[in-house]
């Protein structure tokens, strides 16, 4: 046992420990939707007309999709994360495809979006 | 050229008025000319933290009125060579004046300043426009806390709206040990939320509240308090001097999170 774990045994933090990082976490929910000034409606109809799009090359995982707002440096970027279950391919409809691919670019937040829904 | 900053927040009560108070008298105490302007039109307290309540006569009201020269309505600061305030109106009606005559006295005070502070009341409406009208800066105050950072998110879209595009940023109450808990967010965490850059961090601490409670800004009271330092720092850094960041977490914190450094916690 280390040090730590025997002081952690002794005095247990209390259990609102980590509350900092709910703080983070929900601000930057709220923050990407006060910035945007999308309205829920705007967004669910977007995303059903990209989904419609998107439907027509590929067969996407609907269950496991994650889309929304996400907010990093003043910039708000729209996130969409499709998992490409089967690729429709003219001809060869059979061909599966492993991979599940983020559809979009600017799906991880390492690359930026190519074009933020509005900036600031 | 004078600057004119405005100090605001959205969120009342994170320290909005302590901070143009004590950093006023910090650049002042830099060999600055310094006016510092009350926009918090009906709810006036610069005067009191500047300890300078009984010797204000006219305000800017009267000036609007004209019922008095500009100059007259200024009170100067005897133990700070070079700051002024101009104090708001308590009394009357706070819809009274408009941003066009807010800006009209703010731009008649740059010719005579090198800096005019402006504290702005709490909120988003008429005395929030009043307060950054004539504004070519903007210091956001916040708290390290949920609904502070949200609304200084807010007000920072409304400042970059209205053009006034310099905008830093001061986070105001930190409590280290808090922070070394993860029971509140860092200086970082807030950065990262609203990504405009930093210019300041002020502890919280009682020597902020014994210095209201005296109407002694920090810098002549206890010059030497970790805030006092904070304050001198912003005015530094305004000037445009590289100052390093405060760090609170050293000598903070219960013995626990001390053993919890320690010992890798
Ligand atoms: N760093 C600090 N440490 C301790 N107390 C503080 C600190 N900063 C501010 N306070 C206290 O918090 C209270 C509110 O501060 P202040 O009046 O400056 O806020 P404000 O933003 O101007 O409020 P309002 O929105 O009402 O104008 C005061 O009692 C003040 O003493
Ligand atoms: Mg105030």
């Amino acid at each position: 046992m280390k040090i730590i774990d025997f002081l952690e045994m002794l005095f247990p933090r209390s259990g609102d420990k980590k509350s900092s990082f709910k703080a983070k976490e929900r601000l930057q929910m709220v923050l990407a939707h006060d910035r945007a000034t999308i309205t829920p409606d705007l967004i669910s109809s977007m995303r059903r007309e990209i989904l419609e799009v998107v439907a027509r090359y590929v067969d996407v995982d609907i269950k496991e999709m994650e889309f929304g707002l996400e907010n990093n440096q003043r910039i708000t970027s729209l996130i969409a994360n499709l998992p490409i279950r089967q690729v429709k391919r003219p001809g060869n409809e059979k061909i599966k495809s492993k991979v599940s691919a983020d559809t979009f670019s600017g799906v991880d937040n390492t690359s930026p979006p190519e074009q933020p829904l509005s900036e600031k | 050229m004078s600057r004119i900053i405005v100090i605001t927040s959205g969120k009342g009560g994170v320290g909005k008025t302590t901070v143009t108070s004590n950093l006023g008298a910090a650049i002042a105490n830099l060999g600055r000319k310094v006016a510092l302007v009350d926009a918090d039109f009906g709810l006036r307290n610069l005067d009191l933290l500047l300890g300078l309540e009984e010797r204000v006569v006219y305000t800017a009201l009267d000036v609007l009125a004209g019922e008095c020269r500009l100059a007259q309505a200024l009170v100067k600061d005897k133990r700070l060579n070079g700051l002024v305030l101009l104090p708001a109106a308590q009394n009357r009606n706070k819809e009274s004046v408009e941003p066009e005559q807010m800006k009209t006295i703010i731009t008649a005070l740059a010719k005579g300043y090198d800096y005019i502070i402006v504290d702005s009341p709490a909120g988003i409406e008429l005395g929030f426009r009043n307060s950054i009208v004539a504004a070519k800066e903007a210091l956001i105050v916040t708290t390290p806390e949920i609904a502070a950072v949200r609304d200084a998110d807010r007000v920072i879209g409304l400042l970059e709206a209205e053009g006034v595009s310099k905008i830093n940023l001061i986070v105001n109450r930190i409590k280290p040990h808090m922070i070394e808990e993860n029971k509140m967010m860092s200086v970082e965490d807030v950065l990262e939320l609203l990504g405009v850059p930093l210019i300041g961090v002020i502890p919280d601490n009682e020597a902020v509240i014994v210095s209201t409670n005296k109407g002694e800004p920090l810098i002549l009271g206890d010059p030497g308090s970790l805030p006092a330092l904070a304050f001198k720092n912003i005015a530094q850094r305004l000037e445009g001097e590289k100052v390093p960041f405060l760090n609170f977490a050293s000598d903070q914190g219960n013995i626990l999170t001390k053993l919890r450094r320690i010992f890798g916690g």
